[in-house]
């Protein structure tokens, strides 16, 4: 093709496109909706531990949405553990953190600038910087805006050796809704070089891992390290991937994927490359996946490309259409909130991405599907065997069947039950002598990536 | 912010925005998407910028190089639902342009430059710096995505086996 010929052929496309009406009025809309979707009330959950007849600490009612007494809920604890509100408010209070924090001129200049020529900007009325940085690539800061009950958090970030000027018009225009541990990418400017800040509440201790895997009967695990910051972690680069758990008096609070960027990159092209990155992005390291096969299933009119590794057990992943971008489905379809980086790609140019486990001669993944504009887990099971069995059977824990269907000639059966229900899958010759099995975990409930169940426990 | 400019500047140029983003991406919701992220960087910077296209140029094309997301995060003001709101491929792939498809199968960063060269008429030179990279990196990223262009949309006299998709 020429450049005469491509000019020619943008313009063609280019005819298509029609913009909307009053471009600015949305624009302006859009700012808006986005502002009031990020903020968060930072006492709206104080009454679900508070105790009926007792007086609560004050810190717990002293926001104007906080019901009233009679409406308080029965005892439930004599010694109430820290609410979902105490964290935020532990979070939203910390003092400085980060590599800059024990340089108190620079923190009080950055402290002072947001404060003066931010508030009026974010319609906010305090602004807490928690998080100050400097990295070999860049300078880093996290700022928490607060007004009345509400809090907004915004990231900025700067050359490494920038001024608190640059730092307050670095980076990309990005605030983010605030959680008991936020997680927030932090841009340089225009977004050339990128990190993501992880803050915890101050006394709660992050860990990290990047490695786990199927053993050979087909079972999960994982392997933590603590991270050495302690309640805070910052990771450089366009796709971070680990596994990030965080831990608060005693208890494990949330496990999150560390990034939910997945770098992009064709399925159809390179199904082998894509399951690269898709396993990295479960913050595992990969071993080398091939296809294993292809082919149209029932209820979809795309190409599904099944990938596996050698050696197994591993992780296997079946991708649903030709798109360069894709959706990983991680969660059940019923299932409303969204806690996990679960991707809520806008439909129509995104595949979609189920993972599961290869084992030896038989890989077994649920299906993922469309549900409400997003990709979830729904009720089939793709099995794939190379082992010339008749059919596929579903075990449960009991070690019960409860589902089977036959195999086709290429390989392949779909099973349909409820999620939770199977423990194991196998393969069995037309006289129902097992030719092969593999254990299956499962999503019961919640969010799960492999064999990590993901989850917000605040 | 309530900058008269910049709201001129959004009601004059947002329909050849529009196209250059749809270059892009590929689809009109991911390039209202993209096109509205960016300008709202933009505006942040407006008072600060004097050559604001060449700025938000450079917003537009790391963006699609580079996107991340985050839950929940991702709106887009439209009066229309997009089209289908579930993958359903093969009808859409049918109806696309063959370009289009050819363009997707671009890495974003060749694409950029294809579209910052040959629909933007934007210099090399001026390209390397909205890119962030070299004018030679600008040459040869125009050349190989002009020949991969060539590639694919030639015309085929026999269906592709599995080996050669893959290779191709």
């Amino acid at each position: 093709m020429s450049a005469d010929e491509l000019r020619a052929g943008f313009s063609r496309l280019a005819e298509r496109v029609v913009p909307m009406e009053d471009p600015h009025g949305r624009l302006m809309l859009r700012r808006r909706k986005r502002f009031r979707n990020r903020l968060v009330s930072i006492a709206a959950v104080t009454a679900t531990v508070v105790t009926g007849g007792l007086a609560a600490p004050a810190t717990l009612l002293n926001a104007a949405s906080s019901p009233s007494p009679e409406n308080l809920p029965e005892v439930v604890e004599a010694t109430p553990p820290p609410s979902s509100s105490e964290y935020l408010q532990r979070l939203v209070n910390a003092p400085v953190r980060g590599n800059l924090s024990g340089d108190p001129q620079m923190v009080t200049d950055v402290q002072r600038a947001f404060s003066e020529t931010t508030l009026n900007q974010m319609g906010m009325k305090e602004a807490n910087l928690v998080f100050l940085n400097r990295t070999k690539q860049m300078l880093q800061a996290v700022v928490i805006y607060t007004s009345g009950d509400e809090a907004i958090a915004v990231a900025r970030g700067a050359e490494p050796n920038g001024s608190v000027k640059d730092l307050l018009a670095g980076g990309l225009d990005a605030s983010f809704a605030v959680s008991p541990f936020l997680v927030v990418p932090v841009a340089s400017q225009e977004g050339v070089v990128r990190s993501v800040v992880g803050l915890a509440p101050p006394g709660c201790a992050i860990d990290r891992s990047t490695k786990g895997g199927f053993s050979r009967d087909g079972a999960w695990s994982r392997t933590y390290e603590p991270e050495p910051t302690v309640d805070y972690v910052t990771r450089e680069g366009h796709a971070v991937n680990e596994l990030w758990r965080v831990s608060c008096d005693g208890r494990v609070r949330e496990v999150r994927i560390a990034d939910d960027y997945l770098d992009k990159g064709g399925i159809k092209e390179n199904p082998a490359s894509m399951y690269e990155r898709v396993v990295r992005f479960s913050g595992l390291a990969p071993g080398d996946g091939t296809v294993q096969w292809r082919g149209t299933l029932p209820g979809f009119k795309s190409e599904a490309i099944l990938v596996a590794p050698q050696p197994r057990p591993g992780p296997a992943m079946l991708a649903v259409g030709p798109f360069p971008k894709a959706v990983i489905a991680t969660d059940l379809a019923e299932k409303a909130a969204v806690p996990s980086p679960a991707f809520t790609g806008a439909g129509e140019e995104w595949s979609m991405i189920g993972l599961g486990v290869a084992g030896e001669g038989v890989t077994a993944v649920r299906l993922p599907q469309p549900f409400g504009g997003r990709t979830v887990l729904g009720d089939r099971v793709f099995v794939y065997t190379e082992t010339g069995a008749a059919r596929i059977e579903a075990i449960d824990r009991q070690k019960k069947m409860i589902a089977t269907a036959p195999v086709s000639d290429n390989g392949v059966a779909i099973l349909t039950f409820r999620p939770g229900a199977v423990d194991e899958i196998r393969a069995v010759s037309s006289s129902g002598a097992p030719r092969t099995s593999v254990r299956f975990i499962d999503l019961e409930k919640g969010s799960r990536l492999l064999g990590d169940q993901l989850f917000k426990d605040w | 912010m309530t900058d008269d400019g910049f709201r001129q500047f959004v009601e004059a140029r947002y329909g050849e925005l529009l196209r250059t983003a749809f270059l892009l991406t590929g689809t009109q919701h991911a390039a209202e998407d993209l096109l509205q992220t960016s300008l709202l960087k933009l505006m942040s910077k407006w008072k600060d910028l004097d050559e604001p296209m060449a700025y938000l140029y450079r917003i537009m094309v790391n963006q699609r190089t580079s996107v991340w997301r985050q839950i929940g995060s991702r709106e887009l003001l439209t009066d229309v639902l997009p089209a289908r709101s579930t993958p359903d491929a093969s009808e859409l792939v049918a109806q696309r342009d063959e370009l289009l498809s050819a363009l997707d199968r671009l890495p974003a960063k060749t694409r950029s430059v294809l579209v910052l060269r040959y629909w933007l008429d934007i210099s090399e030179a001026d390209t390397a710096e909205i890119l962030g990279c070299s004018v030679g990196s600008v040459k040869s990223q125009a050349s190989r995505g002009l020949a991969r262009l060539r590639d694919v949309l030639r015309p085929r006299t026999h269906e592709l086996t599995p080996k050669e998709v893959l290779a191709s």
